[in-house]
């Protein structure tokens, strides 16, 4: 056995364990992206990163071995702060790579995606005309879809 | 018949999964490139599976998929080339070549165009390399003369050689020729063989000993002619055209006819007093003589002990300079805890950067268990910038293969590699010979010197991926797979290679372990601090007088390199800063120049020891292009694995593109900053950890350069798509930049100022460079 503490708690797992798994069985939870349970795993996402408070090292939770002596914080400002950089760095690098769910599920077949993308720097022009190669009245169908939009993407 | 062909091939490489980089290399040696249907047939009868060779080949840049030009054009885009404007050459040569955007082969299938991140030959820059053949100094008007040159060579005869005849009588003394890459790269070869015929043809009896690298690649070729009884006199610049008069002046022609013909030739050159010394610069490496003394005065040769005259394969030569001193002392004399204790105590610490203390690896590698343990010499010098491995393993293999079997004795490995750059094709060869002769010698093999330590060792060439000079990244891809590293811990130390405990040193730390082992201690720590001891190689380029491999002692400061050992900034201009450890290092400023070479001073500054590249900057360089050009780089040799080291360099390159671009604004700086933080701290491996070094360090000492771009001007005039090329008044109507313009932006006007046609101007710098009255203004 291993011992080491979580957030200031003193625990203890099996060798071999991961960080992951010795702070599932604490009860607490940290979120994954890139990590299917019983799969050989391939640390890539860094969404599940923990800070080890001695050397103040930020590892993926995923895949890290316990090892003796270990002080690990789930979750503070920083570590919150590197999982938000995580997951955006993620998503800007995101594009086209696979089909949005308001894409798929827009019965207008619109692309909002792209105009999100132009809405982003401001570009509303842009946006809007995007919208009208497919609606000339894009403003009343805007209104009528929003509400079985949202259903779509709950 | 294509059968055969794999058939032949796995009986030399084995048909097991980890053999997937040699089989590609082989069958892309064969053809240039990877043909599809001997991949077909490579998976069909090997256990190399599909998957797992198309991410290997798509993984290492040296494997090509698509068919190439019947020769390869390199351009060196490493960090010396890079501030000589390497990228101008590549245009160049584009534009020579009818390349059309996208397009890497000419149409008739001749040359294949592409950049490679380091060829090593710093203090030649900017450098290019066709096939096997480099040519140093290239600018953008020399290219067609590179190409011609390249084809007169490769069409003309194949020279004459006359080698290896043993000859009685007196002795007349030695020759030495430098043939070190860079030495090779600036003709020494052709050097070598006007000799060999001058020495035939005068029937001397002197000894041609190729020797290392000596250091002083700005001098290249080197000739040094060492008279029996006489002090040695060594000749720089030398060109084969010369060779005759230089032999001439030392030895005496044999014969008559010799005699008669000489002395004619003498009288001759008596009336043309020196016009026949044409680019011989100056010789006498009298080290009275002051540039000379200056280079190699402050420095301490240990890894490069005996340079430039030493043959790098003959190993006699290498036993009487007390080769093999050590590792028969440590067999003869002290316990392998002897040796690493004094490895420890010698405080010497890694060289490929990290500082880690050796002496500490080896107790741990030494204690971890098992029954197979692998030794890996770290060759893979990916730094753009950086040549001091492929130097030392051209010019000391023996001993770097000693200090890997003392490695090996103290800490009870079982298998070495060397694991050597795909790039470096002249110190593969050299060590593979050294090898060989080390194990007809009895120095390598079963029962090493009659003591029953048995020990041996290979060559595994890598392929082109800069990751893989990580320690666990190497061992994935000596393992078959993408150079991808692995999360510490485990530490290689304790599983590694096939999950067995492997250590992995670099090839300079291997070359300073025979000389402490074989000394007293005080013999080595007396160089150094505190904290640092022992000596460094440093590859000395970029905007130097004298550039070069250097050794010098830890703690010597920037300044008295750059200014006793380097001679100054050239031209005129003004030292501006010096990039020190490539793309995980930072920009040492002027005003901190009086700051020490040692891990710890350097790590302060926001710099890095790195792997020991030295580029120094002068005020005509833009240090956000410097930043950008590093993180170009690092953004292409990132292996992808983890987020912050994929995205977060791709994103600050974006930001680093908008900013030289003049569409930069105050807020990307501090995203820039805000990502470059992130970077370090998130990233899984030191590449992602050490990448946002060079951002870091120029925005904190040039932060004034970023927010002059942001503001729409670089003040150095070298971010393209900030400059305009405009002809002032002063021009003369001499028509000569209408004459080189490749786009025909200047309209063919003699006897009035010229004009640029702004929209047409692909501000090439070809004006610039040919303009008689500098003109051409540049804002």
């Amino acid at each position: 056995m291993i011992n080491l503490k979580i957030n200031g708690k003193d625990t203890s797992v099996s060798e071999g364990s991961t960080l992951l798994d010795a702070i599932k069985s604490e009860g607490i939870s940290v979120p994954t992206m890139c990590f299917l349970d019983n799969e050989e795993h391939f640390p890539t996402c860094m969404i599940c990163i923990v800070k080890e408070e001695k050397s103040g090292k930020l590892v993926p939770s995923c895949s890290t071995r316990v090892s003796a002596g270990m002080e690990i914080i789930t979750s503070d400002e920083e570590v919150i702060e590197a999982r938000k950089t995580a997951l955006e760095l993620l998503l800007s690098d995101h594009i086209g790579e696979c089909d949005a769910p308001c894409q798929v599920n827009c019965p207008a077949f619109m692309d909002i995606p792209q105009m999100n993308r132009l809405l982003g720097p401001g570009k509303v022009r842009g946006s809007i005309a995007r919208c009208k190669e497919r609606h000339c009245t894009s403003g009343s169908v805007g209104a009528y879809l929003s509400g079985s939009l949202r259903t779509s993407m709950s | 018949m294509a059968e055969r062909e794999t058939e032949k091939l796995f009986e030399k490489t084995g048909t097991s999964r980890e053999q997937v980089i040699p089989v590609l290399q082989a069958i892309q040696e064969k053809h240039h490139y990877l043909p599809e249907k001997l991949l077909h047939e490579v998976c069909e009868n090997s256990e190399i599976t599909p998957a797992q060779l198309m991410g290997v080949a798509s993984f290492y840049s040296q494997f090509r998929l698509k068919p190439t030009g019947e020769h390869i054009i390199k351009v060196c885009t490493g960090t010396a080339c890079h501030v000589k404007r390497a990228e101008l050459v590549f245009d160049a040569l584009g534009r020579e070549l009818h390349l059309q955007p996208g397009e890497d082969t000419d149409k008739e299938g001749h040359y294949t165009l592409e950049r490679v991140n380091c060829l090593g030959c710093c203090t030649l820059a900017p450098v290019v390399q066709i096939d096997e053949v480099t040519f140093g100094h290239v600018d953008a008007e020399s290219v067609p003369k590179v190409i011609h040159a390249f084809e007169q060579k490769h069409n003309g005869n194949p020279v004459k050689t006359h080698q290896g005849e043993e000859k009685a009588g007196k002795f007349h003394g030695e020759i030495r020729i430098g043939l070190g890459s860079c030495c090779v790269a600036s003709g020494s070869e052709e050097v070598k063989n006007s000799v060999e015929e001058a020495v035939f043809n005068y029937e001397l009896n002197v000894q041609l000993k190729r020797v290392g690298c000596v250091g002083m690649c700005h001098q290249v070729p080197l000739l040094e002619i060492v008279p029996e009884g006489k002090e040695p006199i060594l000749y720089s610049k030398v060109q084969a055209a010369d060779v005759k008069n230089i032999i001439n002046k030392h030895f005496k022609p044999q014969g008559f006819w010799h005699k008669i013909k000489a002395s004619l030739f003498d009288l001759v050159e008596d009336i043309q007093t020196d016009r026949n010394w044409d680019g011989v610069e100056q010789y006498a490496l009298n080290v009275r003589e002051k540039h000379v003394s200056s280079f190699l005065g402050r420095q301490i040769p240990i890894a490069t002990e005996y340079r430039g005259a030493i043959d790098p394969l003959d190993i006699t030569e290498y036993k009487s300079r007390f080769g093999f001193m050590s590792i028969s002392q440590c067999l003869s004399k002290y316990t392998p805890d002897q040796v690493v204790d004094k490895i420890r105590d010698s405080g010497l610490r890694g060289r490929g950067g990290a500082g880690f203390p050796t002496g500490v690896k080896w107790r741990t590698f030494r204690d971890a268990p098992g029954t197979t343990k692998y030794i890996i010499c770290n060759g893979d010098e990916g730094d753009p910038g950086a040549f001091m491995d492929r130097m030392l393993l051209e010019s000391y293999p023996y001993r770097i293969i000693e200090g890997m079997l003392v490695a090996a004795y103290a800490t009870g490995a079982t298998e070495g590699y060397f694991y050597i750059r795909a790039e470096y094709p002249l110190a593969v060869k050299r060590i593979s010979a050294a090898l060989e002769i080390c194990r007809s010698q009895g120095y390598l093999g079963a029962d090493i010197l009659k003591s029953g330590f048995s020990f041996d060792m290979e060559i595994f060439q890598g392929a082109g991926a800069f990751i893989c000079g990580e320690e666990t990244a190497m061992i994935s891809s000596m393992e078959g797979n993408r150079g991808f590293p692995t999360l510490r811990p485990p530490y290689p130390v304790e599983k590694g290679l096939w999950d067995c405990p492997t250590l992995v040193n670099n090839t300079e730390t291997l070359a300073q372990i025979p000389f402490i082992i074989r000394n007293d201690l005080e013999k080595y720590t007396i160089h150094g601090t505190a904290n640092s001891k022992g000596t460094k190689v440093f590859a000395l380029a970029g905007k130097i007088n004298r550039g070069g491999l250097i050794e010098v002692p830890m703690g010597i400061s920037v300044r008295e390199i750059i200014e006793d050992i380097g001679g100054g900034v050239p031209n005129g201009r003004k030292f501006k800063a010096v990039q020190i450890g490539g793309p995980s290092g930072g920009c040492v400023p002027e005003w901190l120049a009086d700051t020490p070479v040692d891990y710890d001073s350097l790590k302060k500054v926001g710099a890095m020891m790195g792997s020991g590249g030295l580029v120094v900057l002068d005020d005509t360089d833009c240090m956000v292009d410097i930043a950008r050009y590093f993180l170009s780089f690092t953004q292409v040799e990132s292996c992808g694995k983890c987020t912050f080291c994929r995205v977060g360099t791709r994103r600050m390159l974006d930001i680093l593109n908008e900013i030289t671009s003049g569409n930069g604004t105050m807020k990307d700086l501090d995203e820039l900053e805000k990502l470059a933080q992130w970077t370090k701290k998130g990233s899984l491996c030191g590449l992602g950890q050490s990448a946002p070094n060079p951002v870091l360090s120029t925005l904190q000492y040039f932060r004034q350069e970023y927010v002059a771009h942001i503001n729409g001007k670089c003040p150095t005039g070298k971010c393209q798509k900030l400059i305009k090329y405009s002809i002032d008044n002063s021009c003369i109507g001499c028509t000569k930049c209408a004459q080189i313009c490749p786009t025909d932006a200047i309209a063919f006007t003699p006897h009035k100022i010229h004009i640029i046609d702004q929209d047409k101007c692909i501000k090439c710098d070809a004006c610039k460079a040919v303009c008689p009255e500098d003109s051409v203004r540049v804002d």
